[in-house]
């Protein structure tokens, strides 16, 4: 019982260790806690349904905001990149590299140079798979051609100052990261024109109220926030379904318990018939033999649940700290869209255990009524007719 | 035998049958018999004569399938399972052959279980207990396990258990088969001693002659019909 409990923890800690890695690294690389558009943009993403109100503004009031941690202006469209004779199809990000460092981890995924800035020439970055069929490298040069607002067929040189590497191909094969300002030029954008901004909050898990209570703030019908859980409905579900996976262990580790109790005690019992004979005969009620066993088996949850923090804790502590380094097994891979490294750690789950461990006295409790049941049926007179051993 | 005092136990006409196969077993057939206070009556026959039955049967222990049994003028046949185990807590008091100690508990504890089970206070208990380890030669043995005493000093224990809560009735199946035979009659020393010093009425069967000998009132048990009574 005490493994049940100590495997129910360290479970419980990488279910939600892992939990809190998904949500962090879906939401930290590129999405954000959650973004603001036009009503209209999602999902078809055209470049005219731009948010209908004057960037400036709309930043200024979001950051005097104390929900928000951080806001990241955007536009975004597709287009063509071509250097020398070769060209893919990328989704063309305008972003400003100081806001995006306060609300996405992009500029940690950098494996050479640095995200685009304003500049005289402008800047690309772009992933290593997509540099490798471009065939550029770090100064190399870029042609993108999008099309643009006006109607016309936007086309630009840039030279790419950073290549990055998410471990998500769909990013390091097909983005292209442009700064702001290049961008809209590059699609003919006004400056106060955006398409998206991303907010990073205090935490990812309450993004559905914060969203809501913004929205009631920025009061204005035609723009829309969605907290990360409706812009990623793959990475939500995953939640959700981790969530039930922890279900799952619940019951097995419960059911575990429970025939392990059920076993032992009544293994207990029938050693014992002897005893629990004599005790009837002596005038022990059988009510009084059942609460005798059910407090045996609690005394016995007990046990186990002391030996489970004792053995238990050290071992969370490291799964917590260090992590547990799958390495060996593979490079990390990738959920829903979301790169998790190769090092799970866990994390805290207080709450979760507790409720967990108090679930399984009663469990335990349940399952020590049977044998106690069996004791208290034991007939006093086949102990001194001599057919008890 | 003729006493003005109220009978401890009392069975008109009990008898108990028991079925195996198809053959049907007497093992009480018709008993009628009455056990006074102060008592030291000894249930003797030869083997499979129903001294264990009867014993149980007047014990609350067993049900007879027919006649009636009184402890104490309860009758027991309408009591229910919990009832009778209250009875026998509060009125009667077993010894069994194989002492039938619970080897978790130390002496001690083991004698005062009975007054734990009728709600005696811990002080209370002790000092009874203590006073009767005295009195019947187990003084210093309080705290050993059962299996670190002697059989002799376990079926003590086990006097000690059956009779510290004042039973009216003591029960007693062969207490001293187990026992070789200076043993046995330093335990039936003992027995007699509390029967006659404070009055503990038992009934106690044996095959032993020499155990016989010490009874006050001897009843033969033959094929599960009292033989001779006296
Ligand atoms: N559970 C039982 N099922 C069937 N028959 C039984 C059962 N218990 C006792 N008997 C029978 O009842 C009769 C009386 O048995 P009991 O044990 O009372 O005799 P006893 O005088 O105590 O014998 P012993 O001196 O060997 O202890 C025997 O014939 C025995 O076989
Ligand atoms: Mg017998």
């Amino acid at each position: 019982m005490a493994i049940g409990m100590i495997m129910l923890a360290f479970v419980l800690s990488i279910m939600a260790g892992m939990k809190r890695d998904m949500i962090n690294q879906g939401t930290s690389l590129l999405l954000g806690h959650m973004q603001i558009h036009a009503k209209d943009y999602r999902p078809d993403r055209s470049i005219y349904d731009a948010i209908p109100a004057g960037r400036s503004d709309l930043l200024g009031q979001l950051r005097g905001d104390p929900s928000v941690l951080g806001a990241a202006p955007r536009v975004s469209t597709f287009g063509l990149a071509s250097s020398g004779n070769k060209s893919i199809g990328v989704e063309i990000l305008g972003m400003e590299a100081a806001a995006e460092r306060n609300v996405t981890i992009l500029h940690e995924k950098l494996i050479e140079g640095s995200l685009p800035e304003p500049s005289e020439q402008s800047q690309i970055a772009i992933g290593e798979l997509a540099a490798k069929a471009l065939g550029v490298s770090l100064g190399g040069e870029v042609i993108l051609i999008a099309q643009a607002a006006d109607g016309s067929l936007g086309n630009d040189l840039f030279t790419v100052s950073g290549i990055f590497r998410s471990g998500l191909d769909l990013l390091d094969g097909g983005m292209a990261i442009l700064d702001l300002g290049a961008a809209q030029s590059l699609i003919a954008l006004p400056a106060e024109t955006i398409h998206e901004i991303a907010l990073r909050t205090a935490s990812p898990t309450d993004a559905k109220t914060v969203a809501s209570a913004l929205e009631r703030t920025l009061a204005n019908p035609a723009i829309e926030v969605s907290p990360w859980q409706t812009l990623t409905p793959e990475l939500s579900s995953w939640v959700a379904m981790s969530d039930s996976w922890s279900w799952i262990m619940y019951v097995i580790v419960f059911s575990l318990a429970a025939i392990s109790v059920l076993n032992t005690m009544l293994m207990a019992v029938f050693e014992r018939l002897r005893e629990f004979g004599v005790l009837a005969a002596i005038g022990m009620k059988p009510r009084s033999v059942v609460a005798l066993i059910v407090i045996e088996v609690t005394a016995l949850a007990g046990v186990s649940l002391l030996v489970a923090i004792a053995i238990g804790t050290p071992l969370l502590r490291r799964v917590v700290g260090k992590g547990i380094d799958l390495s060996s097994f593979s490079d990390g891979f990738s959920v829903t869209g979301v790169a998790v490294g190769p090092i799970i750690r866990g994390d805290w789950v207080f709450g979760d255990f507790a409720v967990g461990a108090a679930l399984l006295f009663v469990c335990a409790a349940l399952a020590g009524l049977y044998p106690a049941m069996r004791a208290a049926a034991v007939d006093p007179a086949r102990l001194t007719r001599g057919e008890i051993r | 035998m003729t006493s003005h005092s109220k009978p401890a136990v009392r069975t008109d006409s009990v008898r108990k049958i028991f079925k195996s196969g198809d053959q049907t077993v007497a093992a009480v057939d018709g008993v009628t018999l009455e056990i006074h206070r102060g008592e030291f009556a000894a249930i003797a026959g030869p083997s499979g004569s129903g001294k264990t039955t009867l014993l149980n049967l007047i014990g609350a222990l067993d049900e007879p399938d027919e006649g009636k049994v009184w402890i104490d003028d309860t009758e027991i046949t309408t009591l229910s399972r919990g009832q009778r185990a209250d009875l026998r807590k509060d009125k009667i008091g077993f010894i069994f052959q194989s002492y039938n100690l619970i080897e978790v508990l130390s002496a001690l504890e083991n004698a005062e279980f009975v007054l734990l089970l009728q709600g005696v206070p811990p002080s209370e208990r002790r000092r009874r207990v203590t006073e009767m380890f005295k009195k019947i030669g187990l003084e210093g043995l309080e705290n050993r396990r059962p299996h670190q005493l002697s059989g002799g000093q376990q079926q003590r224990v086990a006097i000690a258990r059956a009779i510290v809560a004042s039973p009216s009735l003591v029960l007693a199946d062969e207490p001293t088969a187990n026992l070789d035979s200076a043993t046995g009659a330093a335990l039936l020393d003992v027995m007699q001693e509390l029967n006659q010093e404070i009055g503990t009425t038992f009934v106690f069967s044996t095959h032993d002659p020499r155990v016989m000998d010490r009874a006050s009132r001897l009843i033969r048990l033959v094929d599960g019909k009292i033989e001779d009574d006296h």
